[in-house]
């Protein structure tokens, strides 16, 4: 095998991306190969010193970023509650004007109601009045040579 | 469980598990510490605002990464730092200028500053994915989506990095 391929093995092994079904083959070649052993000693070298100069996240920082967060959060939990009297008062305000106009529309009814009677009874009334005059007994006007008029009920 | 209850928790989950990536991301790209500390804070605080947008879009580490990858690339071109080194080609052979005697460099530094010395002298696309697999720890995919680059060119350039660190210790001890 290539010193190149080997390299390459070994650089896949280091980035953790070499197959586990790979590794057997990639140390049977190093102990093969001179120049992968010094490589992958080379590169362990390298690893070792990268996870030595690795930072720890600073605690202040940390504390900072929680604070921040936990400022947030009661601001959007203050925004939360603002909304929520916002509109507990529409709803309020909403059922409100529900029942008020279930009322005005039961008073409306209740006018139209009377009104619907009212004309009910002048049209009863009508009726009676019409039929009264049509029971009036029919009267003759005859004019006679004289001159006179003379009106008699046809009884 | 109220809904400010349950993201304060996860949000403290991905906070616990990225924070050291990003933050040695950031920092040795930056070579800053407080804009690093600012730049950590302002990815934070903006995960938490928008975690339930995020979470059911993509990946949070893709986002965590992408967000402080704008920020160090803004961060770059406000200053106007390492403007030659933006539109830097992938060459094979990259030289590693030594203004300091080798004597001189092995009695001041030990290998890991040297190798960061070695890092700031690299164009910043390969720099970068060195930092990204070496110290947040991400896959060559992640990377390659990241910077929206080939998973093959990932190795490849890592791979160029580490012969360059390898040849550089060679001279050295």
């Amino acid at each position: 095998m290539s010193d190149i391929k080997i390299k390459e093995l070994i650089n896949a092994y280091f980035d953790g991306e070499l197959e586990k079904s790979k590794e057997a083959f990639l140390f049977t070649q190093l102990s093969l190969s001179e120049v992968g052993r010094e490589y992958f000693k080379q590169l362990s070298q390298i690893k070792t010193s990268i996870d030595e100069s690795l930072e720890e996240f600073p605690e202040e920082l940390d504390e900072r970023i929680l604070k921040s967060i936990g400022k947030s959060s009661i601001k959007k939990f203050n925004f939360f509650i603002g909304q929520r009297i916002f509109s507990s008062i529409s709803y309020a305000f909403a059922l409100f004007l529900i029942v008020l106009s279930g009322y005005l529309f039961m008073k409306v009814s209740a006018y139209q109601e009377k009104v619907d009677m009212l004309s009910t009874q002048m049209i009863l009334q009508s009726k009676t009045i019409q039929m009264l005059l049509n029971s009036l007994p029919s009267i003759e006007i005859r004019a006679s040579s004289d001159n006179e008029i003379v009106v008699k009920p046809n009884i | 469980m109220p809904d400010n209850t349950e993201n304060i928790i996860e949000f403290t989950l991905i906070f616990n598990r990225f924070k050291k990536k990003l933050y040695n991301y950031v920092l040795k790209m930056t070579e800053d510490i407080m804009l690093t500390e600012d730049i950590i804070q302002d990815i934070f605080l903006k995960l938490y605002q928008n975690l339930d947008n995020i979470r059911s879009k993509e990946n949070i580490n893709f986002w965590l990464f992408t967000s402080a990858r704008n920020e160090v690339y803004g961060y770059y071109r406000r200053k106007k730092i390492r403007k030659d080194q933006f539109n830097v080609e992938d060459t094979d052979e990259i030289e590693i200028e030594s203004k300091v005697s080798i004597e001189e460099e092995l009695e001041k530094k030990e290998l890991k500053e040297l190798i960061l010395t070695e890092l700031n002298n690299l164009p910043v696309e390969q720099r970068e994915i060195f930092i990204l697999k070496e110290y947040s720890g991400l896959s060559y995919k992640e990377i390659a989506s990241l910077m929206e680059i080939d998973e093959e060119l990932v190795k490849s350039r890592l791979y160029k990095v580490r012969q360059q660190l390898v040849n550089r210790i060679l001279k050295l001890f």
